[in-house]
Formats: structure tokens, sequence, C-alpha cells
């Protein structure tokens, strides 16, 4: 992260209605988000995630605060200033929203035609961008005859056409399955580092978070109740929602548990984050302290570039050699929840 | 037709004619004032590219308004308003006025329905691209929404051919006109039958054109 923040926002607010029937649906969001992030904000539905997104480019005025992007308060734009402002920033959506009238060339050529650009240049930049997005070969096929994944690649493409320096994601992977969204996820990750761009997603799905973010910030009733690098937040969660996120990811083990199974000890939940992935923790634990160790289950991910694992170990011996492996495992840097 | 005079269908002729007349310069007309405020009822509307709450609301009372009216009586209430643009309150280019007036606030009510079909979210993304309100009415909200404008011009037409039938009435003659002078009120039979098969073949073919056209453009 740079010095400077390319996206702040301070304070921000937003009150949908009035008087008594009044929603607060943001209740003070202070976000700074550095140059060629990605940065993810998730949350479940009606936390107020989209309208957090929807106020970076003011799709959406916000009632307090402020939005400083790229050094300009964008809160206190001109209608005109604001245009011009949001050509710099692309925005893709969960529904896509393609125009069904016009074919992919022509609905990635329409922001250029808003910005201006001439016939010929148009022309040529669209090849490239349906190039970049892998979609040369359905520049003449209009959006009903794509499917959701093509969809969302004229969708990123047409959002990149002005070379925005941001990219805003509103739950942009939502509407497809698992597969297409690991494609989506990878084709945005790849612009990202090719272009340089700051991408700002939000998504209700921890996955996303886990494939793609550098960092995430966790919304709840309208406040970020836990902000930081991806793998932290992951292998330590504090708040319950964040806990349940990352429960979600870790279903299996809980599944594998309600099957009656009967522990000789007690379970533990190691997480193992970086490079202590490939050393012999479980080994050395039952060893050094003389316990018995039964992995039940172990697993092995990435969150983005980083290996995290997690095995869960069915442990017995005597209560105080448990305690002194306890601190043994933490002193190592791995996290133990005792289940 | 085969069972009619040559006095009959040179008057049958005439009539058309009339009928054509009245009919293709009011959907001008109408297309002309309809399809803007049409544009301006969507627009304005709460939340819309444009919202103006008060001028909403005063052009949906006038639209209600003028749509409450009875045509035949809508007519004789234009009347000065008539003699002020055409000159007289008698013959068929009197009568485009009334049925002017009368076929716009419909038309705009039928666009008005055809825009909001637009899906809200690609109006956003238009926001969302810098596109200006002009910008989005022109390039998205018309293309997007063109299979439902072509419905809209082609019902508008339809109904303009029947509430030309009530022209009669300040002597701007048509098809409607002749079939209620000679099929009803002399007895002639064959005269509204005549003109009724006639009406039903226009309606029909219009219609067919119509869909035709908005199957064309229809992209979803």
């Amino acid at each position: 992260m740079s010095e400077r923040p390319l996206i702040e926002t301070v304070k921000l607010t937003k009150t949908f209605g009035q008087g008594r029937k009044s929603v607060e649906v943001l209740r003070g969001i202070d976000l700074a988000i550095g140059a060629g992030e990605i940065f993810g904000v998730v949350g479940l539905s009606g936390v107020g995630k989209s309208t957090l997104i929807r106020c970076l480019n003011r799709l959406e005025a916000p009632t307090s605060g402020k939005i400083v992007i790229d050094g300009r308060d964008v809160t206190s734009l001109s209608e005109k200033e604001l245009r011009l402002a949001r050509r710099e920033m692309g925005m893709i959506f969960q529904s896509f929203n393609l125009l069904a009238s016009r074919t992919a060339f022509d609905n990635v050529a329409f922001p250029l035609e808003v910005a201006g650009l001439g016939k010929k240049e148009i022309k040529k930049r669209v090849r490239e961008l349906l190039e970049l997005v892998g979609l040369s070969d359905r520049a003449d096929s209009y959006p009903r005859e794509l499917s959701g994944g093509q969809k969302q690649r004229v969708g990123i493409a047409r959002a990149l056409a002005n070379k925005p320096k941001i990219l805003l994601c509103d739950e942009a992977t939502s509407a497809l399955d698992p597969q297409t969204t690991t494609g989506v996820l990878e084709l945005i990750a790849d612009v990202q580092k090719s272009l340089g761009l700051t991408v700002v997603l939000i998504t209700h799905e921890m996955k996303v978070i886990v494939e793609i973010c550098d960092r995430v910030a966790v919304m709840d009733e309208g406040r970020i109740v836990e902000m930081g690098p991806v793998v932290e937040v992951f292998a330590n969660p504090q708040s319950p929602v964040t806990q349940g996120f990352v429960e979600a990811i870790l279903k299996r083990n809980s599944r594998f548990l309600e099957n009656g199974y009967r522990p000789k000890g007690s379970l533990w939940r190691l997480a193992i984050v970086g490079d202590g992935v490939t050393s012999p923790v479980v080994t050395d634990l039952a060893r050094n302290f003389d316990l018995e160790a039964i992995i039940l289950q172990a697993h092995v991910d990435h969150i983005k570039d980083t290996p995290f694992g997690t095995v869960l170990i069915d442990l017995a011996g005597p209560p105080e050699k448990r305690s002194e492996a306890r601190k043994w495992l933490l002193s190592r840097r791995v996290r133990v929840e005792v289940l | 037709m085969f069972f009619l005079s040559a006095n009959q269908l040179s008057m049958l002729k005439v009539a058309s004619l009339e009928t054509l007349y009245m009919v293709a310069v009011t959907t001008l007309l109408t297309c002309l004032l309809g399809i803007p405020l049409g544009i301006l009822l969507v627009v304005t509307r709460p939340g819309h590219i444009l919202e103006k709450k008060w001028l909403y609301r005063i052009l949906g009372f006038v639209v209600n308004a003028t749509r409450s009216v009875p045509f035949p009586i809508f007519i004789v209430f234009v009347i000065p308003l008539t003699r002020f643009i055409v000159g007289t309150s008698i013959g068929s280019t009197a009568v485009i006025v009334p049925l002017t007036l009368a076929a716009f606030v419909f038309m705009a009510r039928l666009v008005e329905t055809a825009l909001l079909e637009v899906s809200p979210g690609v109006i956003e993304a238009a926001e969302a691209m810098g596109a200006s309100a002009a910008r989005i009415v022109w390039r998205v909200l018309l293309p997007e929404a063109r299979p439902g404008l072509i419905m809209a011009v082609t019902i508008t037409i339809v109904t303009l051919i029947s509430y030309s039938a009530m022209a009669g009435a300040i002597g701007g003659g048509g098809l409607g006109d002749l079939a209620i002078r000679y099929g009803y009120q002399r007895y002639q039979k064959d005269i509204m039958w005549a003109t009724v098969i006639l009406l039903v073949v226009t309606v029909q073919l219009l219609q067919n054109i119509g869909d035709a056209l908005t199957r064309k453009y229809s992209r979803r």
C-alpha cells in the first residue's frame, strides 16, 4: 500500500427515507484502500455493502461523511464533474446490466461513445478489450445469446474500456455457478495485475474474498466490524460474523462431527498459515508432548497466494500436557480452536 | 368490392382516402407529441434520471384528466381551439385537432409503459459510465424499449382508425362516417359490410406489420 490511499471514506453514513420510517444503512464507514490492491467487502445481505460500493461512484449520494478518490472529494463534485470522474471508475454488476439491444461489440463501445472517441478508435479499442477478456469470437452476439460467464466478461471489457484506475465489482459473481465464478475471478485478478488496477469488490461469499482479495473488511449492520489482510482475518477471526464466514468455508469439518464421532480426548482445530503448512506440526505435537493425536481431517488451501491449512485432530493425553502443547502451538503461530 | 355499384365504390374510395388522411396526419402529430411526453413521464418520476416530482405530478394529472373525457364530448369541448388552429371546426382537417389531443396523451401512457420495461440496472450502468441524461434517453431507453415502442405506435394507429369513425359528427367524413350515414341511416347494408370488411382487413394488416417489426427488434 502506498502512503496515500487511492480511495478513502471518512465517517460515511447513508440513511434512506425520512423520519420514523428512515433506515440507517451505513453508520460511519472509515476505509482506506491503497492503489493496486484488491479490496474485498464481505457481509450478509442487507448489511449495506452494496450501498457502500454505490456511494464510491455516487450512484448513491451519501448522507454525511467524505469520500476522497485520488485526492479528490467526490461528494462535492458537480453533475458534470461527477460524469467525468465516473469515467475513471469501471463498474460491473451482479446482473451484468448489458444493453439487450446491442451486440457484445456495441456494448463495449458504449462507454467509448460516451467519452467521445471517434469510430476508428472505438473499433480498435473494442477489439483489444474483447481479446483481453477472451471473447473476440463473440463480438456480434447479443447478450441473450451469451452465457452468464460470457456476459460478465463483456461487462468487464466494458468497465475497462476507458482505462479506469478503479474497478468496482458489485456482487459480480453472485449470479454465476462456482466454476464460472472461478474463471471470472481469475480474469479480474489477471487484469488487475496487468493493468495495475485497484479493485473494490463486495460479496456475500467468503470464497470470493479468499480467492483473490489482498485485504478484507467484514460488514455488519452498517459498520465495519473487522478489517485486515485476508490471511490474518481468516486465520484469526474476531467477530461472530467473521467466524461465521470462516466456518462456512470450513464446514466440512463440522459435518464430520455431526455424524456421531466419539472423541477419545479433546477436539482441536488447528489453523496453519504460510510455510508452516509444510512443517510436521502434528507429528511434533504428538512426539514432544507424548500425546496421542488422531487426524480426523486435514485440508490445505490457498488464500490468494498464501498456503493455508486446517487440521482437525482428536488429542488424547493428560490435561497439563495438552495445555503445554497449546502454548507451543501458539508460539509457532498455529491458531488453536478447542471444539 | 364485387357487390357494390360504381357510385358506391367511388364513395368508398373517397371515404377511405379521408380516413387515410386523418389517420396518417394524426399519427405523425401524435408520435411527435406523445413520445416526448411519454419520456417525460418516465424520467421525471421519483428515483429516475431527471427526477422532478412536481412536473411528474402535473403531467400525470393532465394526462388522466384528458383521458377521462369521452371522445365525442372531447371533440365538442375543444372546438374553440380547433377553430383557432385550423380556422374552422368542420371537416377532415378540423378533426385532426381533437384526434391528436386525445391520442397523444393515450400514446404517452403506452410509451411510458414501454420505457418502464427497461431494466433499471441497465440505466444505472450507463450512469456509472458517466453518460448524460440525454444520452441515456437516446442511446439506452429508446433503443432498449424499441419493441415496446413499435407496439405502442401500432396500438395508437389502430385506436385512431376507430376514433376517426366519430369524426362524422363534425363533418370529417371517412369510412366510419360512411358506414353510419349510408349503412345505418339509409339501410344500405352492403355499404356497411364493405366498410367493416375494409376496416377489419386494414387493422389486421397493421397489427401484423407491427407484430413482425416487434419480433424483429426483440433481443431479450
